[in-house]
């Protein structure tokens, strides 16, 4: 079982990547050591190559240059699909649910890949597939339960606000029990007090075999939330420590933070 | 914590509570069920002109739900389903003039047929949406008369093929041809409403609303093409063999373009519907309108198309709701 | 090697005719996102029409008038068409491209109620020249379509480069959305590509006839050919529907000659997949980018 625990607190390290688009370079040498059991925050002006980091680690773009290893597993070539497999999970900066399942339902993709129901339970109400089916609507019922919204499990998302939707988008991602959750700007287009809930329930995601990485700009949440903070710029590291650390970094404050109100 | 509950009583007082949403489809379900009902006895007072009408109806009804399945969870529109149809119709045809065999035989084989030539058209197709799509299966539709009449000591040319075989020994020959049917109509639309709650329909329907969150979450392109197309395919395919079984031929005329178009057609009259009673209003219009013109064949296009065009535009007047239905969303 | 080159010649040729048919369908789809399935039913009414002028069905006029006044009729018919799905055209591409099969359906009615099912021949008043260069036999038809291609083609670009509404096509085939919060009237841009559709629609249904009989469908069976032209060569792209054209024409006479003269829109299904396949939006497609 130790053997088990261990690969569990699979660190996702990243190596000397680089990243260029036609000429543009995006991403330099970045190297991370992203823990699990914590929450890392990734910040930076906008373009500073946040969201291409994101997608370099999900499979959607290959980094000309560099590696990134889940714990033993190298990645170079795993396409977006074979990544879920492996345990990544991410949101998007624009709300990516199906307008036309429940918010449960919504959910309920998160375990898609661990379900094995086949094509005969998919037409015909036999017992295996019934009995899967439940399961999977308790899991995602409790995924919703962790974020804070349980109530909405059967409304749908137009009739929902967008802090909702993204406290759900955040359900579906965990659902599946991922190793690797990577957050792009959860908070983008929430009021503060859709952020407050968003807070508290990132901090309750906290898991000691997962890798939870959230992009932001909303310093509060950040702040408040991230046990390690990584700043990047125009597509290099800047500095990495401490939420004290970063914000008192005369680098960072230069760059990205401007002058500290109290 | 509170202050999530708080957010949250904001909303449903806005919000539609699901009970509320549910009751028109229980609505919808106990008419379906009311028709199917009046169906199921009207061969006791409706003549052998109706009953054998009627069967063609039905048949067609599944053949346009093959053409909603592929807009409701492909995205796609085709304009050549008739393929499909014919591939279902000549292998009930072939079966009974090679093997001897019923339709009770050879309507799965049919399924299976239908099934295997969608995937055959959506391997290389599988990376082409929208228009690309659309002319991919016009060109589609207009090879198949090709192909029948390049192998026409098998196909029987122009003139075609007879189904002739009784499927259940003992009843008569024209009740036959409009309880299985019927029976196939009300199974097709059972399974698909079943289908709706599996896992491989929500993931069809993500993955058409944002691709790359469906893949993050594992859900391939690839394989949300072909098994629409594949699905797809069997469901016209079974609507092929009960065609020809009700209508007793099967020949190159019945699967043109046009065909195909009016399939299309159909499904937009239907809504996209494939429920028993929205499938059947479209199966009833592509069905009865050319019998009604009989005498009139050359205002069959125009009434075709006005009506086509009434419905489009009429519909577009309607509430944002039922306009998102028409326009490929919410089932 | 003869046989090729004069192969490729006809083919060249009958490119042409695919490729105006196809210039027709791409200016619709820039500037209002509409397929338009109507435009061979639309062009085979407006070759009706000039033979019911010529031959003595409504009137008795010389060729040239005849194609004019079929012009004028041309222009109101493809106005009103344009207006029957202009509340759709904002709302949906899908629902307006499916409103114009109803459109195609009664300009096919039309076609049939007018003129019956006959099958007539409708020919250009050309001189019955021959000539020869090399291996290639040359007719005065073939000039006829080059030229008149030539020159169609010609002229859009002019229009579409040096007139304001030509510039404000391009604007609006661009950004529709952009082009509006500038000022510019979608409406009068999406009437005039489905004009100059219908024109150019006319020109080729016209050049088409003479190498077939003339019935109320023997245009709009050529039609497959002009949208395999158009998606084969980039639906967002003219320059593509003409090589998109005169590559379709050439296969297609290759291929019916070499393999089999049966499966014509066989070799067409298999030529799409094929090239989209490997240009997966056309061989001049514009190639667009996407965010996450």
């Amino acid at each position: 079982m130790s053997a088990q625990a261990t690969l569990d607190r699979d660190p996702l390290v990243v190596e000397d990547l680089s990243l260029s688009f036609g000429g543009i370079q995006v991403l330099q040498h970045i190297a991370l050591h992203l823990k699990a059991g914590e929450i890392t925050g990734l910040i930076g002006p906008n373009g500073a190559g946040k969201t291409s980091f994101f997608n370099c680690l999900t499979g959607l773009y290959s980094p000309q240059h560099g590696s990134i290893r889940l714990g033993s597993q190298r990645l170079e070539g795993v396409p977006p699909t074979g990544r879920a497999a492996l345990g990544f999970s991410r949101s998007f900066q624009h709300v990516a649910l199906c307008p036309e399942l429940t918010m449960a339902e919504n959910v309920m993709i998160g375990l898609d890949r661990q379900s094995s129901a086949g094509w005969l339970d998919a037409f015909l109400p036999l017992p295996g597939g019934r009995a899967e089916r439940s399961r999977n609507r308790e899991r995602a019922l409790a995924a919703l339960d962790r974020l804070g919204v349980l109530h909405v499990a059967d409304d749908y998302p137009a009739q929902l606000p967008p802090g909702v939707l993204r406290l759900a988008e955040i359900a579906r991602a965990i659902a599946g029990d991922p190793r690797v959750l990577l957050l792009d700007e959860p908070a983008a287009g929430l009021n503060s007090i859709e952020t407050g809930d968003l807070s508290s329930a990132l901090k309750r995601l906290r898991a000691p075999g997962l890798v939870l990485v959230v992009v932001e700009h909303d310093m509060d949440l950040i702040m408040d939330v991230c046990d390690t903070i990584h700043v990047l710029n125009v597509g290099r590291l800047l500095a990495s420590g401490s939420p004290g650390q970063v914000r008192s970094n005369p680098d960072v404050v230069r760059v990205y933070l401007g002058d500290e109100d109290a | 914590m509170s202050s999530v509950i708080m957010s949250s009583n904001r909303l449903a007082a806005d919000a539609k509570p699901a009970a509320v949403a549910a009751a028109p489809r229980r609505l919808m379900a106990g008419a379906g069920v009311a028709g199917v009902v009046v169906l199921a006895l009207l061969p006791l007072v409706a003549g052998g002109y109706w009953t054998y009408t009627l069967g063609l109806c039905f048949a067609n009804a599944i053949a346009i739900i093959s053409v909603s399945f592929l807009v409701r969870y492909g995205g796609e529109v085709s304009i050549g389903h008739g393929v499909f149809v014919a591939a279902g119709a000549y292998t009930v045809a072939l079966m009974e003039k090679y093997l001897g065999v019923s339709l009770l035989a050879s309507l799965p084989l049919a399924a299976v047929s239908g099934a295997f030539l969608g995937l055959l058209f959506a391997y290389p197709s599988r990376y082409l949406s929208g228009i690309y799509l659309a002319v991919a299966t016009m060109a589609l539709a207009l090879a198949l008369p090709e192909v029948l009449l390049h192998f026409s000591s098998v196909s029987g040319g122009y003139e075609g093929l007879y189904v002739k075989l009784d499927a259940l020994p003992g009843i008569a020959k024209e009740t036959q041809r409009y309880y299985l049917p019927l029976a196939g109509l009300v199974a097709v639309a059972l399974l698909l409403r079943h289908f709706r709650r599996s896992r491989q329909a929500m993931a069809l329907l993500l993955i058409r609303a944002s691709p790359h969150a469906a893949e993050s979450f594992g859900v391939r392109r690839s394989w949300a093409r072909l098994s629409c197309m594949a699905l797809s395919g069997a469901i016209a395919a079974i609507a092929g063999a009960l065609l020809s079984f009700s209508s007793s031929t099967v020949s190159p005329n019945s699967f043109t373009l046009w065909t195909s178009i009016f399939l299309l057609v159909g499904s937009v009259v239907s809504l996209y519907s494939m429920s028993i009673l929205g499938s059947l209003l479209g199966g009833l219009f592509l069905t009865l309108m050319p019998l009604l013109l009989a005498g009139a064949g050359d205002w069959v296009p125009i009434l075709y198309g006005t009506a086509l065009l009434a419905v489009v535009l009429g519909v577009n007047a309607l509430p944002a709701k039922l306009r998102a239905r028409l326009h490929g969303g919410n089932p | 090697m003869d046989d090729f080159i004069g192969l490729i010649w006809a083919g060249v040729v009958s490119g042409c005719l695919y490729a105006m048919g196809a210039i027709g369908i791409v200016l619709i789809y820039k500037s209002s996102n509409v397929v338009n399935f109507a435009h061979g039913n639309l062009a085979g009414l407006a070759a009706f029409l000039v033979f019911g002028f010529t031959a003595g069905l409504f009137a008795n006029l010389a060729w040239g008038a005849a194609v004019v006044l079929t012009l004028a009729v041309m222009v109101a018919v493809m106005a009103v068409s344009y207006f029957l799905i202009a509340p759709l055209v904002f709302k949906s591409d899908l629902t307006s491209t499916i409103a114009t099969l109803g459109v195609g359906l009664i300009a096919q009615g039309a076609t049939q109620l007018l003129f019956g099912s006959n099958v007539v021949s409708l020919d250009l008043p050309l001189p019955a020249w021959r000539g020869q260069i090399g291996p290639i036999r040359i007719t005065a038809y073939d000039l006829a379509v080059l030229g008149a291609t030539a020159v169609a083609i010609g002229l859009l670009y002019l229009l579409i480069e040096r007139t304001r509404i030509g510039i404000a096509f391009r604007a609006v085939s661009a950004n529709p959305y952009a082009s509006r919060v500038c000022g510019l009237n979608l409406r009068r841009v999406h009437l005039f590509s489905w004009i100059t559709a219908g024109v150019l629609g006319l020109i080729a249904s016209l050049l088409i006839v003479p190498t077939t009989f003339l019935s109320s469908t023997s245009v709009s069976s050529f039609m497959l050919q002009a949208f395999a032209a158009a998606v084969v060569g980039g639906f967002n792209s003219l320059p593509g529907a003409v090589l998109g054209g005169i590559l379709i024409g050439a296969i297609m006479n290759l291929l019916s000659f070499y393999v089999s003269a049966e499966f014509n829109n066989t070799y067409l299904l298999l030529t799409i997949l094929l090239v989209l396949n490997v240009f997966p939006k056309g061989v001049l497609a514009i190639r667009g980018g996407a965010r996450v």
